[in-house]
């Protein structure tokens, strides 16, 4: 490789590195708008050699294999470096990052713990979409260094983070599709002030309900979309970290019992009331986020559940913990 | 200890801005059904939330009716009972209370208290709420200097503790004379009772004394809300 082609090289990584470092310090960032560019790159691809590419097979490794060969001749890099294999609707993938161009993209966005979507996949990830309809997403898992090789996936996706889905079309800002705003701390803090001094009685009722109403439906849909309760509270809990709550762990889960604990680091609720008098004493401040777990629990678990906060980091800690027990159990 | 605590019911609460120490005695007298329960569970809600442990002790009814009580308002009582924020005190059932924590033989004055320091040293050295629903029930067998006596004692005890405490006594149990003499012990005293207002029955409140501190002794009228609790109507306000 002449020196023009190394630069060239090198700057292509620096591109994709400095994409993901800044994915993921921008709000509604995360693996969707990395996704959305490592596929559209693809799409180029693929639009450039569409005449070349004849889709036969409705398999998707199949299909991968005709695009490979498709493009091989132009891209000597792919030959004999990638090897595929199906599994179910899935394809693994194994390849040979010696002559990986994206190398140092690779390892850097790894080293750095940085949102990572393989360029290379995202060409195959573009193909499938196109010729199957299906939106399918990638994964990597690290390089192994004995082999030489690294391995990814590429597989249909059930949904994705509504919360990652913002885009924003001549004045107006979407979320999923749907007409979205974004409230600042003022808006927020004024919307808490003005019900105080109107009716202070109902302020963290209405948070609450304002919380459990509004997460209903992203509990139902995480429902219906994974196969455990665990997979789908981690959706939720993705999606209200990607809204701004905070990050949210949960400590433990007895299904059975219809018990559950949850932490939430870096509450906004907590930031939010930080230098305001909304409340004569100090106290557990997150009602918003304490009616969306209930929500959460009580969708996902089957069975109505009552979530408390127990201790508030706008009193002390560094977390809020929350315990959540079904109301049948509260009336055993 | 040096923070400030309020009832949990905004309008009552506006009539005490400063609000009280820990250490507080309230003694809350009023007609029978007027609104002194509900207005003990927004007191133990308002603790619970400001991370306090609350005690109840229940001496007419189950501490059940409570637990009730509070899961009608949206409460997770079991959480906190878990936690062990949250002590509900069987002195109703007696020996046959199924409840965690009882207390037994309430025909000795000397007895209860021994039981209700106890109780209190096992949570020593939190933020302590104590409520006693209803005291007369416990004080009816008794002569006057021995509730007197009782009285003192346990109000000293409860004020160098720093325990936040609120007294029920329901009207027309003990006699008045004997109330009139018991309210001078509290700090803080809080009188509910039914009236009429323009010729409709109607309940009122009345904070009846702040020692050394300022309120507003007007009465106020209140209604009860099955999803808000006890709701101080603003004096301008037509109801």
């Amino acid at each position: 490789m002449n020196n023009t082609a190394e630069l060239y090289q090198r700057i292509i990584n620096f591109i994709y590195l400095s994409l993901s470092e800044t994915i993921a310090k921008i709000p509604f960032g995360g693996k969707y708008l990395l996704e959305e560019v490592t596929r559209k790159v693809g799409e180029h691809i693929l639009q450039e050699n569409e005449n070349k590419y004849p889709p036969g097979s409705k398999r998707p490794v199949d299909i991968c294999t005709a695009y490979l060969k498709a493009i091989g001749a132009a891209d000597p890099l792919q030959i004999g470096a990638i090897e595929l294999q199906a599994e179910g609707m899935d394809v693994l993938i194994t390849m040979t990052q010696e002559n990986c161009i994206y190398r140092y993209y690779c390892e850097e966005a790894v080293k750095n713990g940085l949102i990572f979507c393989c360029p290379r996949l995202g060409a195959l990830q573009s193909v499938l979409a196109n010729t199957l309809g299906t939106t399918y997403s990638t994964e990597m898992e690290l390089f192994d260094q004995k082999t030489g090789k690294c391995k990814g996936r590429l597989f249909p996706i059930k949904r994705r983070l509504r919360s990652e889905m913002v885009h924003s079309s001549g004045n107006t800002l979407t979320l999923a599709g749907e007409r979205a705003i974004l409230f600042t701390r003022d808006v927020y803090i004024s919307l808490l002030a003005a019900i105080r001094d109107y009716a202070p009685f109902i302020l963290k009722k209405v948070l609450f309900e304002a919380g459990y109403r509004s997460c209903l439906p992203l509990a139902e849909e995480a429902l219906a979309f994974y196969n455990t309760a665990e997979e789908a509270l981690d959706v939720c809990f993705e999606e209200l970290k990607n809204c701004g709550q905070g990050r949210l762990e949960l400590v433990s889960l007895d299904k059975k019992a219809g018990h559950a604990v949850i932490r939430c680091y870096q509450s906004f609720e907590v930031d939010a009331v930080k230098g305001i008098k909304l409340y004569r004493t100090p106290r557990v401040s997150c009602d918003l986020l304490r009616g969306e777990l209930s929500a959460c629990l009580s969708v996902i678990l089957g069975c109505q559940m009552v979530c408390m906060e127990m201790k508030c980091a706008a009193m002390e800690g560094d977390y809020c913990e929350f315990h959540a027990y079904s109301e049948e159990e509260e009336k055993i | 200890m040096s923070r400030r605590c309020f009832f949990g019911v905004d309008g009552l609460d506006q009539i005490i801005p400063q609000g009280m120490d820990y250490g507080t005695q309230i003694l809350v007298s009023g007609d029978t059904g007027v609104g002194k329960t509900v207005l003990a569970g927004q007191f133990l809600l308002e603790g619970l939330l400001c991370g306090d442990t609350c005690i109840y002790v229940a001496c007419d009814e189950p501490p059940a009716v409570m637990r009730r009580h509070l899961r009608d308002y949206k409460v997770g009582v079991m959480a906190y009972e878990n936690a062990e924020q949250l002590i509900l005190v069987d002195a109703y059932e007696e020996e046959e209370s199924s409840e965690k924590y009882f207390i037994a033989n309430q025909y000795s004055l000397e007895k209860y208290a021994v039981m209700e320091r106890l109780l209190l040293q096992r949570f020593a050295g939190r933020r302590l709420r104590l409520v006693v629903d209803s005291l007369s029930t416990l004080l009816i067998p008794f002569t006057q200097e021995e509730i007197l006596e009782f009285h003192r004692n346990r109000l000293k005890f409860l004020r160098k503790s720093g325990v936040l405490t609120m007294d029920i006594m329901v009207d027309g149990v003990l006699d008045q004379r004997l109330m009139t003499i018991a309210g001078h012990l509290y700090n803080v005293t809080v009188r509910m009772k039914f009236g009429v207002f323009e010729g409709r029955p109607d309940r009122m409140i009345q904070v009846g004394k702040v020692k050394s501190g300022k309120f507003d002794a007007v009465p106020r009228r209140f209604g009860i809300s099955p999803v808000f609790g006890i709701i101080i109507y603003a004096a301008d306000m037509e109801v």
